[in-house]
């Protein structure tokens, strides 16, 4: 595929050719079978399943309810623990496409735990950036807890910060009452940058049982109905922080992207749009440079300036 | 190699209280397809975030044709249910590992179990091990007479045993049941299974102390169908991480998948 310059962008830790990567845990360790349809090569990064200290089985099934124009999921952080992933899955990765920058998603239990699985991963030499996952909804320790205290999320990123060979970038939770404090707090931490937003608490009902969908009861929404509250919490935080932020929540087309580009973004995430369509990925990459055109955008690290500038 | 392409629906019929069969005309890989093999089908309209998996009942790589078979369940299955013939759907597949054909040859026992919408993979299944010469056994069941279909095709692939829970058509009772109160019982070299959970457990309980091997296959809600999202997983007991069933079902050996 041709590079278009227009769309390059430069991160902490991360040189992309273009800004478009799958989300975590929508795209496992790049092992399924979405790679048969197109060459991940073609991506600007991608952002691999979280990993925990030991193996994680996972939330009892039904994990996954659809609701008009979106999904929730309930998997909690099933994964093969992170000495599997570093002898089996990183390898197998980053020698297949060894261009291709990872980012590697941390969660624990407890803050020695993201500690220990963030040093570990940032030693492997296979990771651009770490992505800490301070902000699932879908376990019950740790997960989402250390994403809506402040203190404890300002204490944890500069825990992991201490070790890290790698930039990290915090993934916020957009379940709190004020995301900029908790924007604020990860940034006095020390994070390279932000993702937001994770998935929105929900529950679905199924009438004939009268019990919740879902196995583990609540689960996070995601998909294009969540799309203005991510919009509207990265216009609120790339004002108050100083800190590049890759955007997520229900991105599915160019238009969103650029969207996303507005509200103060530097980069996209894509998960929920997998489903629907296995090539959202490589399609945004080819779409973006003409919805760009139309836009008169001449360069996605323009539009940064432009907008964060501005602000 | 798995793609997503257009299909056109050539035929639309409701063959059973809502039980519908769709006919799609499109390209794909049909090397690939095996009798348990199903597609993620995407309906169009936007809000619907999920595919859609269905099994393949047949599958006519010289027409180009797939046949879909369904059950209105929700407003998904609804909306797909009106859809006209000439309209437009795209399909992901074909997906999953479909059911094992080792060990069957001319003569050889087989037994088809299967319960309510569980039925279309058996029928692909049941004229692939007819074509192979397998002496093929059917045992189906249906909640009522409305809602029996696929007769016609179980038939012509050997001997059809029907059961309906409230009696209104063959055996009364469920499948289990029905298999029970057989009097003469074939010793099968394989037993493949589809359908709700508790008939997947009786073909277990009846089978597993037995030397005939398990083919069930199971349903999952999924979200991808290719092993990204990990939601529609099932264990194989201790010891083993839990399994995918969209790729590495969803076809299970019966001793080792836990139900």
């Amino acid at each position: 595929m041709r590079t278009d310059e227009r769309l390059a962008i430069e991160l902490p830790g991360l040189k992309l050719k273009n800004p478009v990567m799958p989300a975590s845990g929508c795209f496992g360790f790049g092992d399924n079978r979405y790679a048969e349809m197109f060459d991940l090569n073609e991506l600007g990064a991608i952002i691999i399943k979280a990993a925990t200290l030991k193996p994680r089985i996972g939330n009892p099934v039904p994990r996954i309810a659809e609701t008009k124009s979106g999904v929730l999921n309930a998997v909690g952080l099933q994964n093969p623990g992170v000495d599997v992933i570093l002898k089996e899955k990183l390898p197998v990765l980053h020698k297949k496409y060894p261009e291709l920058p990872i980012i590697a998603n941390v969660a624990g239990a407890t803050q020695a735990e993201y500690v220990e699985v963030a040093k570990r991963l940032s030693e492997s030499g296979m990771v651009s950036a770490l992505e800490l996952n301070i902000s699932c909804p879908n376990v019950h320790e740790g997960g989402m807890l250390f994403g809506t205290d402040p203190v404890i999320a300002q204490r944890l990123t500069q825990a992991v910060k201490e070790v890290s060979r790698v930039p990290v970038y915090v993934k916020l939770s957009p379940n709190v009452t004020d995301i900029v404090a908790i924007a604020q707090a990860v940034a006095a931490g020390g994070a390279d940058g932000l993702s937001m937003i994770n998935t929105l608490l929900g529950m679905r009902i199924n009438l004939k049982t009268r019990s919740p969908i879902l196995g583990n009861k609540t689960g996070g929404l995601s998909g294009p109905g969540i799309k203005p509250i991510a919009v509207r919490m990265i216009y609120q935080v790339s004002r108050a922080v100083d800190l590049p932020i890759i955007a997520m929540g229900g991105i599915e087309t160019a238009d969103d992207v650029l969207e996303m580009y507005m509200a103060g973004a530097s980069a996209v995430a894509i998960g929920t749009a997998h489903f629907n369509n296995p090539t959202a990925c490589p399609d945004l990459i080819r779409e973006l440079p003409q919805k760009m055109d139309e836009l008169k955008i001449d360069s996605l690290s323009e539009l940064i300036t432009e907008v964060r500038g501005a602000q | 190699m798995l793609t997503k392409n257009d299909f056109q629906i050539i035929e639309q019929q409701e063959l059973a209280h809502d039980i519908y069969r769709v006919i799609l005309h499109g390209e794909f890989n049909y090397a690939g397809v095996k009798p348990g093999c199903f597609v993620m089908l995407k309906l169009p309209d936007e809000a619907y975030q999920l595919r859609r998996p269905l099994a393949i009942a047949a599958c006519d790589s010289v027409q180009k044709t797939i046949t879909l078979i369904y059950r209105i369940v929700g407003d998904g299955m609804r909306l797909l249910s009106k859809l006209a013939v000439g309209t437009i759907v795209n399909i992901l597949g074909p997906l999953g590992n479909g059911f094992s054909l080792e060990n069957v040859d001319v003569g050889t026992e087989v037994l088809l179990v299967g319960g309510g919408t569980g039925l279309p993979p058996l029928m692909m299944l049941a004229q692939v091990l007819k074509e192979k010469g397998c002496r093929v056994s059917t045992a189906v069941g249906f909640r009522t007479a409305s809602m029996i279909f696929g007769e016609t095709e179980f038939e012509r692939s050997g001997q059809l045993l029907l059961a309906t829970d409230d009696g209104s058509r063959g055996f009364k009772g469920n499948v289990g049941e029905l298999l029970a109160s057989q009097t003469t019982v074939s010793k099968y070299t394989n037993v493949y299974a589809c359908g709700p959970e508790g008939l997947l457990k009786m073909v277990q309980t009846r089978f597993v102390p037995t030397e005939t091997a398990i083919y069930l296959s199971l349903e999952g809600r999924m979200a991808c169908g290719v092993g990204a999202c990990e939601a529609c997983v099932v264990s194989t007991g201790e010891g083993t991480f839990n399994k995918c069933v969209c790729v590495e079902g969803p076809v299970f050996n019966g001793r080792e998948v836990i139900l």
